[in-house]
């Protein structure tokens, strides 16, 4: 899936992912491809996106720490801006 | 032979003049370039709050925030985010921002007593509206555009509109549309709507020269209109709160980023003409200079000549 990780100054990362975890509002989730269409608020915290394919364990981890924001997930991929 | 003297002092000074103009010419051509390409790295960011409030543009709660309620009566009561540069020798740039302002509040005093307040940005902006007397309730400086800044700026306008202290908040800028080009815009920032944010995202990406690709983005804006349900969690208001800010953020951003390269691009041209003004006179200060040298040179000839009979 298309993520896409945006402050309104830099684009801190926009690739495909296997999976993206995030401090959700209602605490932490892992969004995963065909995630149902979701629109929430994010806590401070660390948002991790993972690169790679997961069934042959050859998995990238990307870090960013932040300070809140908006996630929204479609069904072609999922958009943070902080 | 004084004359020769003043006219080789002249020619010398205005090549002096012309290697600055000329060095300011490169310099801001380099930092045109690099104005306009930061405000493409941002259109991600754009693009998507936009998208988002697509999505909750028919919802009550949006139309009832606190950043987006439409004033019921008049809006008397208004203030003005007016971005100007720190500096001049830019051509009109400044005074055409700060005149259509000026000519907005010269035409809303006449009904009205509520002199509008003013947000600065710019020295120029602050030099203008200190100068005329009106409340300027924020002047930052603006060296470095980053993230704490937007914040700032968009905290000021925000927390005077959410409190009534103002019922609609404008902000003025320069709109880089080619290096030739530039339009003094003025636009809607809160009560804030969908329609004036599609404007300034349509107006992030120039219509002429290198950083312009339209075709694109409209394309892949075009492609997001599907409709679908979303879970909205916590809520949607909560949701509404955070987004609204960000949203008010990528104006703010954008009138700098634009007042910026237009800024630049202002400059590099008026020094260009600068220059070549400069050169113009070098060239007929030269002609001057050789008819007065021949001049003399005749002169001394005759006299000689006339001695010799």
């Amino acid at each position: 899936m298309h993520v896409v990780i945006a402050k309104v100054n830099e684009n801190l990362y926009d690739g495909e992912a296997a999976s993206v975890t995030l401090p959700g509002a209602e605490g932490e989730m892992t969004v995963l491809p065909e995630h149902e269409p979701l629109m929430t608020t994010l806590k401070a915290g660390v948002i991790t996106v993972r690169t790679g394919d997961p069934l042959t364990g050859s998995v990238q981890e990307i870090k960013f720490e932040i300070e809140g924001g908006v996630l929204e997930v479609r069904q072609d991929g999922a958009t943070v801006i902080l | 032979m004084a004359g020769l003297k003043a006219i080789k002092t002249k020619i010398r000074s205005i090549e002096k003049t012309r290697k600055v103009t000329k060095a300011m010419e490169a310099v801001s051509a380099a930092k045109m370039r690099k104005a306009q390409s930061s405000a493409l790295s941002a259109r991600a960011y754009a693009r998507a709050a936009v998208s988002i409030l697509a999505r909750v543009s028919g919802s009550r709660e949006l139309k009832n925030h606190p950043l987006t309620r439409q004033s019921s009566q008049r809006p008397d009561k208004r203030l003005y985010i007016v971005i100007t540069s720190d500096k001049g020798l830019a051509g009109a740039l400044n005074s055409s921002v700060l005149r259509i302002v000026q000519n907005e509040i010269t035409d809303f005093e006449q009904y009205s007593l509520e002199r509008p307040k003013i947000i600065a940005i710019g020295r120029k902006a602050n030099d203008f509206f200190v100068n005329r007397g009106y409340e300027v309730v924020y002047h930052p400086n603006v060296d470095i555009i980053d993230y704490s800044l937007i914040n700032q700026i968009v905290g000021a306008a925000a927390a005077r509109f959410t409190e009534g202290a103002v019922d609609v908040v404008k902000i003025a800028y320069q709109n880089f549309i080619s290096t030739f080009e530039q339009r003094p815009t003025l636009r809607t920032m809160f009560p804030l709507s969908v329609e004036e944010l599609q404007k300034v995202v349509d107006d992030i990406i120039p219509a002429k020269g290198a950083f312009s690709d339209k075709g694109l983005t409209s394309a892949q804006s075009g492609g997001q209109t599907f409709v679908v349900s979303y879970t909205v969690e916590p809520s949607e208001s909560e949701v509404l709160d955070a987004i609204l800010p960000r949203l008010a953020g990528i104006f703010v951003y954008h009138a700098l980023l634009e007042t910026k390269a237009s800024e630049h691009s202002a400059r590099m041209v008026s020094m260009k003409s600068a220059s070549d003004k400069a050169q113009e006179l070098t060239h007929s200060f030269t002609l001057q200079f050789n008819k007065a040298r021949q001049a003399a040179i005749t002169r001394e000839v005759s006299e000689i000549i006339s001695g010799t009979l």
